[in-house]
Order: C-alpha cells, then structure tokens, then sequence
C-alpha cells in the first residue's frame, strides 16, 4: 500500500512539474517584441577593371569617337556568341530600378567624356535586322566605334545578423551594446557591369564592374525589430505609415548617383590613355 | 505529521522558485501559455543587455524549476514520500521534458544549455545535500 502510494506521489509530482514546463512554452513561435534603431555598418566591395589598353590606343588620336549603349534588354540574337551572355535580371520583387533612367543618365556621361552617342533605338533596329549578323556589318551601317553593353545593373545581397544601437545611461552617457541575431537578414546593394566591345574587329575589349555597397562611409540608420529569442527583421524606415526595406531602402537618388558615377568612372578608365 | 522546519524551508524555496520563474516569464516572455490560459496581457519587458535578456528570458525560469523539483525531490525523499526509484524519476525529469522538446511531443525549443544547466544544478544539489544521495531506503 505504502509502495503505491509512494509511486503515486513521485508520478504526481512529476505530472504537475511537466505541466508547469509545458505551461510555459511559447504560444507563438517568433515575437517581434523590441524595435531598435540599428547602426549597420559594410565593408565597401571593390570595383574590377579589366581591359585591353593597346585596343584603346586609337581612341587617343580620335576627335570623338562613336559609342552607342546597348541596354540589357535588347534583341540578343542577332550574334551568335551573344547567346552565352547573361542578362541579370532583379528578381527581387520591387524593381525600382526601372524607374530611373539609368540609360540616360549613362548616355550624358559618355557625352560629357567626349564621346559621341550613338541613337539606341537606330542601332537596336539595326540588331534587329536578321541579316546583321557581323559587328563589322553592324559598323558599316551605324558607323560606330564601340558598343558599350550594360551587362548587368542588379542588386546584391549582403547578409547580416548582427548590428549596434545606441542607449542613454544617465551615468554612462550614450552607450553602444551590439545585438547577435539567430538569423541572417539582408542589405542590399548595386552591382553594375558593363561590357566594351570594339566594332571593327569584333573584340570585346574591357569589362567595367561596379559596386555599390550602402553603410560604407556612413553607417545606416535602420529600424529593426528583435524578438525575445534575439530573431530580427529585416531592417526598414518608416515615413508615417509607409514601411521601405530590403531594395527600398536605396533612395532612387543614390541609384541615380550611383549609375552616373561608373559611368564617370568607365569613361575616366577607357579614355586614361589619351593626352 | 509535523514537518521540521528543514522541510519548511526547502518547500518554501520550491514555492519562491516557482514563483520567481512565474514573475520572469510575466516580466519578459507574457506570450507562453499559462498566461493565454489565465488570459493576462501584459508587455514584455525589455532589457538592453544582449546577455542578461537571454538569461532572463532564456534561462532564469528554468533555473527556478528546475530548483524547485530538486527541493520538492529532496524534502519528499527525505520524509519517505517517495522511494529511491521515484526521486530518480523526479531528477530525471528535466532531462525528459528537454528530450520530449526536442522530439516536439510537447511544446517548447530543444536546448543544449538547458541540459547542461539542469546537469549543474542537480550535481551541485547532490553535492550539496549528501544525504539525498546516500539515504537508505528501508525495504518495503
């Protein structure tokens, strides 16, 4: 009898205790319970030129050498090696890309570099025309010295889980604490490539590769929300009731800055031979 | 039967234990079931240390129940409520509960370190309390 209930006991015991532990377990799995004002900070992504200076050479005698812009988007069937060339694409929902005119922007610097540009739409008519299938053909008719190809203008992924923030302490002053996140999260960036390709010879003759990398010079000011087992959200900005993340949270201004400062800077490149 | 106040004091920390552990979870994690049970609302409270939230919220209530099993396995086998077999039960129970987390019979997050913190606090109880260990039970 004392045996039983002796049992009994130990089995009750153990049975109030498990309850207590499943009591307390989570009704919901992830609580975005704590909004901070992270600082996000990234170490810059270095440009990568390559090139073929001695094919550059005669742009140096050159009064204004011709240059048309072929777009991502354009007819890429007109030349058989083109098939191998990939058209990068913004897969990340919000394409806010194609709100600026990246094209033009590009366009106006190759002018501004001395360059003469080439009409787009004349020279994709030409591409489009099945019976061009030669770049020597193609100078013939465009008279163009150079095909300037913005291979890819997409945004890059730089994962985080981790960030600082700032708290006031009335006898510390203004303290930095850093929060390891469980999960990895993302800031977005711009990766922009273009491809030169000279006419008459049909050689591709450099590839201009292009970083932009946010939070470098300045760190961003992002909000960001941790739940109580340290998992964060994706950092945003709130503009009254308006949420911008992810690829939003590059103004179309930065983008615009961006865009026209490889530009410059491919220009700068191509055109470092001449007097 | 009159209690001495030894066993008042340890079931009295069994209480406090408990009660703490129910204090932490309504002070930083008021989202877990008890409290959608008793339908108490409250907003969690944020600690800005990274280390001392994940303690509080990870691992303090734990402790305490943890510490209250040991007490209530100590004082129970002390006063021959339960034989050896039951006790090993009780300590074991911790260890259970982890294991039943991990393969998702009940709810809760499988955790290394509260294994290795219940294998603490049961070893430093033991240690301790020697006579939990070395108590011998009479044949029934």
């Amino acid at each position: 009898m004392k045996k039983a209930s002796q049992i009994l006991t130990a089995s009750a015991v153990s049975l109030i205790f498990l309850i207590f532990a499943i009591a307390s377990s989570s009704s919901k799995r992830v609580v975005a319970d704590t909004k901070y004002n992270g600082v996000f900070k990234l170490s810059p992504e270095k440009d990568e030129t390559v090139k073929n200076s001695g094919k550059l050479e005669f742009l140096k005698n050159a009064t204004n050498p011709t240059i048309v812009l072929r777009v991502p988007n354009a007819s890429r069937e007109v030349l058989e090696e083109d098939k191998n060339v990939k058209t990068a694409k913004n897969n990340d929902g919000s394409n806010n890309l194609n709100d600026i005119n990246v094209y033009n922007v590009i366009e106006k610097e190759l002018l501004k570099g001395g360059f003469t540009v080439r009409d787009r739409a004349l020279f994709e008519k030409v591409l489009g025309d099945k019976s061009v299938n030669d770049y020597s053909r193609i100078k013939e008719l465009t008279e163009t010295d150079l095909i300037l190809e913005l291979s890819t203008i997409q945004y890059v992924k730089y994962p985080m889980n981790s960030f600082t923030f700032f708290s006031q302490s009335k006898r510390k002053g203004n303290i930095e604490s850093r929060i390891n996140c469980t999960n990895y999260f993302n800031i977005y960036g711009l990766k922009l490539e273009f491809r030169l390709i000279k006419v008459k010879e049909n050689d591709f003759i450099g590839s201009f590769t292009y970083n932009y990398t946010p939070c470098t010079d300045y760190p961003c000011n992002y909000k960001i929300n941790v739940s109580s087992n340290n998992a964060c959200s994706s950092p945003f900005i709130e503009q009254g009731n308006v949420i911008f993340s992810e690829t939003r949270l590059i103004p179309q201004s930065e983008i615009e800055k961006f865009v026209k400062s490889a530009a410059q800077k491919m220009v700068n490149e191509v055109f470092k031979n001449r007097e | 039967m009159k209690l001495s106040s030894k066993y008042h004091l340890l079931f009295f920390i069994a209480g406090i234990s408990l009660l703490a552990g129910y204090f932490n979870y309504l002070l930083f994690q008021p989202d877990i079931i008890l409290f959608n049970f008793l339908v108490v609302q409250a907003d969690a409270f944020t600690i800005r240390n990274n280390f001392i939230r994940q303690f509080f919220t990870g691992y303090f209530s734990d402790i305490a129940w943890c510490l209250a099993l040991c007490c209530i396995a100590f004082a129970f086998a002390k006063l021959k409520y339960i034989r050896f077999s039951g006790k090993i039960q009780l300590l074991l129970l911790p260890f259970i509960t982890e294991a039943m987390q991990h393969f998702q019979i009940i709810k809760g997050t499988f955790d290394w370190f509260d294994i290795l913190t219940y294998a603490i606090i049961i070893t430093v109880f033991i240690l301790l309390f020697p006579s939990l260990k070395t108590y011998n039970y009479e044949k029934s």
